[in-house]
């Protein structure tokens, strides 16, 4: 990327809406995870389009980055709530690697993420707001 | 106690403790578990609850999944309830995001709580309480569902978050503007916050609310262990901190989630007692009945208010806040072209451009004849509304699209317009009352405009005095003084300036004016906007209708000697102005060869193409030589540096929007010297525009964005019809427009159907339009199989296929 692509990206990325939220919850053997930049980061989003593809280029990027490093940190959150000898897998998220894109509603629907950070999930299973990412660890033992 | 009324406390943690399972739908109980559902509500009558909510909470068709008919959950509920208390249908939110957030449309939540609402009132319902809302939307969907739908009552509270504000980011002052309009008999709080963290959010409401304040906190905050929900606050602590909920405002009180007729029967305690030891206290002090619970917070109403989904506007005299009124089709052909095509793009960048401005509200008017005012007025509010944040104003004289545009707008409009003929006061009054906001009062009546100040003031008394039947008073006005020209009658703007001023002062309303009629017909017009600006606000104006960009607070005295009419027939005006405009100075001959051009245009850099395709212009080249020597030849080396690899995607993009701009500069240059442009969009020549949208059931629109950007800078017509679009919209827009071809975008495997569908249905129709598909999950072969004439795997590669298929 040019240097005047970075300066752009980094100026962007100190506009824009960042209240990242997320909630996280054990179920069993299984922690279920739900972030979210929220609907605010849509609208910027939609507003940055309106006057440039660069732009919103760029404003995907940072919403990418941003929603993960939530989920890192709500997985961190999990993993350091872990008993001794328990072990967490890293995450998985739904649509990816096998697992159905239609577990999003199951983990949703299970952390409340609806009422409490305001993710749902849309008639066609994706998430709404669209930097949402929902996503499930697997609790192991060390041998 | 006298004045606070009890309601009850969680209704979830009650039946989890009797046994609900995990992930059970308590709704099912209404006919599973009859006997528990009503033994919940009977501990609470006991308790002191004097208003009990109906295990409804989850009783809507979008959210109810289980196998019982909504109406035996609902009557059921209602007559569970019924044990000494009032009952209130309780109507919770759907479980889904509205759009623009997510799916949900307007009219399906509000269908879906009507229906609620309908079974909850044949029931018998005492009152109808829409709870723990998170969107103003939603929000408005059911509580317009409650009043259009019955009778009753209706009580509302939403769900904050720890900074004070709904997930979706509305402040307590936005919600409280759209629940005053609304009309709804009491409003405040619940879940979300325990009674602590309520507090200062409870101040504020009871500062600008002028019905009671509801609250029902949480027993604190909650907290997930191993999957159960769990509060850490007991009855005697939570009734404490609630206690001072009282004090604050509040005089509807409950508890929400981890609450239990435990704590609701302690809370009572706790307030008999504080209102017993303040009156000991007042008695033996010889009288501090001025500090009794029920001697709330002084309220005032802010004169006039008006909201979006998220944010609010006071409206005050002598403010002069601009409401932009660039997206009125009047005299702008682009946008006219825009409506009738169905295309989304322009409005949002007008809507954009406006806001970053300075525009603090938008105007936004749909009149074009022979359009469907109503629907497009309806699209554009949603449009407008999903990228900016600001309130708007709905500009209409069609009593039908006012009504379908009040109905879907977010937050609390502003009205434009209502004036004093009996004819628009019998259509608008009613329908304000309906569905919420402000409005603008027109000061003119079947007689016309008066010529007099004094005359306009009747007319404005004759408006308050309507309106006052309907229950508005003069907050609820803004009255527009109307500005005339002074080129047709000198005394014009004295006239306007003193209606202004009168209205401020005598009757204590805010006023609007639009007020670049004022220079209608004279040279720089810009100098006598400005002035009648100014002289506007000084007189009282609290709000102008104008262009964002262009209007400022700068008088000028020649431009005030035209004003106050003491310049006679402008001729000291025209002669000045007009000799410098023809005297204007030639634009400046730097950097203005095709080089300079180019060179912006491949670093990126906007103003600077702009600038060197103004410098060409200015030095002599024609529009076809700036495109065809300056930009084309730029785009063409970023596209294919791009295509080998040694340039990547934003630099792309940032040429592209470079080169947009310096396609506008031609374009406006072309719209200005010649009388018919060669393309309305474009500067080249005649070509069929491409359809562009993301497929039904996708809410994901960066890449299309993308495209479509891309594919506009590169100089082609692209109609974008946004996200969500059902197929037969795209077959029509398609159809209606000529298209040449129909860009679709799907992102994930659940959406790729809709996209076959599309495709499926524009073959059907017989469209001749090429059709080419893109997103993360399509692949030529998925192209292949659903019979896409193009697969386009990046924003370039569209631009290519749209160069063989258009070109």
């Amino acid at each position: 990327m040019s240097a005047s692509c970075q300066g752009r990206k980094a100026e962007l990325a100190r506009e824009a809406p960042a209240e990242p939220k997320g909630v996280w919850a054990r179920f069993g053997d299984r922690v279920y995870l739900c972030g979210t930049l929220g609907a605010a980061f849509d609208a910027w989003q939609r507003r940055l389009a309106a006057l440039s593809g660069a732009d919103a280029y760029f404003s995907q990027q940072i919403g990418l980055d941003a929603v993960e490093r939530e989920m890192d940190r709500l997985e961190a959150e999990a993993r350091a709530s872990l008993a001794e000898g328990e072990t967490l897998a890293p995450r998985r998220s739904p649509g990816y690697g096998g697992m159905p894109l239609s577990l999003s509603r199951e983990i949703v629907d299970r952390l409340e993420a609806t009422r409490r950070i305001g993710v749902a999930v849309t008639d066609s299973d994706l998430l709404a707001p669209s930097k949402s990412v929902t996503a499930i660890c697997e609790i192991g033992r060390r041998p | 106690m006298s004045g606070i009324t009890f309601l009850d406390g969680g209704f979830g943690t009650m039946v989890q403790a009797a046994g609900l399972p995990p992930g059970k739908d308590p709704t099912d109980w209404n006919v599973e578990n009859p006997g528990a559902v009503a033994a919940v509500h009977r501990a609470y009558v006991d308790a002191g609850s004097r208003i009990v909510l109906a295990n409804t909470f989850g009783a809507n068709r979008l959210k109810y999944r289980g196998p019982h008919p909504l109406d035996a959950l609902i009557s059921s509920a209602i007559s569970l309830a019924r044990c000494g208390a009032l009952v209130a249908l309780d109507v919770g939110p759907t479980g889904k995001l509205l759009k623009p957030a997510g799916d949900l449309g307007f009219d399906a939540a509000y269908e879906a709580f009507a229906e609620t609402v309908r079974h909850g009132a044949a029931a018998g319902a005492d009152l109808v309480f829409v709870e723990t809302m998170g969107d103003v939307r939603e929000l408005k969907a059911a509580v317009l569902a409650a009043k259009l739908n019955s009778t009753l009552p209706v009580f509302a509270t939403v769900a904050l978050d720890e900074s004070g504000k709904l997930l979706t980011g509305a402040s307590v002052e936005c919600v409280a503007a759209l629940l005053e309009s609304l009309g709804v008999d009491a409003y405040g709080f619940n879940c979300g916050l325990g009674p602590d963290r309520m507090l200062p959010f409870v101040e504020r409401l009871a500062k600008v609310s002028t019905k009671p304040v509801v609250v029902k906190p949480n027993a604190g905050m909650p907290r997930l262990v191993d999957g159960r929900t769990v509060f850490d606050v007991g009855p005697a602590d939570f009734a404490a901190t609630a206690a001072r909920l009282v004090d604050a405002g509040a005089s509807i009180v409950g508890g929400c989630c981890g609450t239990t007729p435990a704590h609701i029967k302690e809370l009572a305690a706790a307030l008999v007692q504080g209102a017993r030891r303040r009156r000991q206290r007042s008695a033996s002090t010889g009288g501090e009945a001025a500090q009794a619970p029920a001697a709330k917070p002084r309220k005032h109403q802010p004169l006039t208010t008006v909201s979006s989904g998220t944010s609010v506007v006071e409206l005050r005299p002598h403010q002069g806040l601009v409401i932009g009124e660039r997206i009125n089709p009047t005299g702008k052909k682009l946008l006219k072209e825009a409506y009738l095509r169905g295309d989304t793009a322009y409005v949002l960048r007008e809507a954009v451009k406006q806001v970053d401005a300075g525009a603090e509200v938008l105007d936004v008017n749909c009149g074009v004849p022979g359009i469907d005012e109503a629907a497009t007025l309806e699209r554009t509010v949603e449009t407008v509304q999903g990228v900016v944040t600001c309130p708007l104003q709905i500009d209409t004289a069609d009593p039908d699209a006012l009504e379908r545009a009040l109905l879907r707008v977010s937050g609390k409009p502003l009205v434009n317009s209502v004036n004093g003929k009996r004819e628009s006061m019998d259509a608008v009054f009613p329908r304000v009352r309906r569905y919420g906001g402000a409005i603008v009062g027109l000061c003119l009546d079947e007689g016309g405009i008066p010529g007099t100040a004094e005359g306009r003031l009747a007319i404005a008394r004759r408006i308050l005095d309507e309106g006052a039947k309907y229950g508005f008073g003069k907050g609820d006005f803004v009255f527009d003084a109307l500005t005339l020209a002074v080129s047709a009658d000198a005394r014009a703007a004295v006239v306007t300036l003193e209606t202004v001023r009168r209205l401020t002062e005598e009757l204590g309303v805010n006023t609007v004016l639009g007020v670049s009629n004022v220079s209608f017909g004279l040279p720089n017009r810009p100098a006598l906007n400005n002035a009648m600006y100014a002289l506007a606000k000084r007189a009282g104006l609290s709000a102008a209708i104008a262009n964002p960009s262009l209007i400022r607070d700068e008088l000028d005295p020649a431009a005030e000697d035209v004003l106050l009419a003491r310049d006679r027939n402008c001729e000291r005006w025209i002669a000045k102005n007009a000799a410098q405009a023809q005297a204007a100075p030639p634009p400046p001959a730097s950097a203005s060869g095709p080089d300079a051009l180019g060179a912006a245009i491949r670093r990126g850099l906007r103003d600077d193409a702009a600038a060197a395709a103004k410098a060409m212009l200015g030095s002599g080249a024609s529009a076809m030589d700036v495109v065809e020597k300056g930009i084309v030849p730029a785009l063409e080396q970023v596209g294919n540096a791009f295509e080998r690899g040694t340039a990547f995607l934003p630099q792309l993009l940032m040429a592209a929007d470079a080169a947009g701009d310096a396609f506008a500069v031609v374009r406006r240059n072309l719209s200005s010297s010649t009388p018919q442009p060669l393309n309305s969009s474009t500067p080249q020549p005649v070509r069929r525009p491409i359809v562009i949208a993301t497929v039904k059931g996708d809410i994901h629109d960066i890449g299309k964005n993308i495209v479509r950007a891309l594919l506009e800078n590169y100089g082609f017509d692209v109609i974008d019809l946004g996200r969500d679009v059902p197929p037969e919209t795209i077959v029509e827009r398609a159809r209606a427009a000529n298209a040449g071809m129909i860009g679709l975008s799907a992102l994930m495997t659940t959406t790729v159907g809709a996209m076959a569908e599309t495709i499926r249905q524009a073959k059907a129709a017989g469209l001749d339009a090429k059709t080419c598909v893109g997103g993360a999950v399509v692949t030529q072969e998925y192209a292949d199989s659903i019979g896409a004439d193009f697969y386009a795997k990046d924003a370039m590669q569209s631009v290519r296929i749209a160069e063989r298929v258009l070109r």
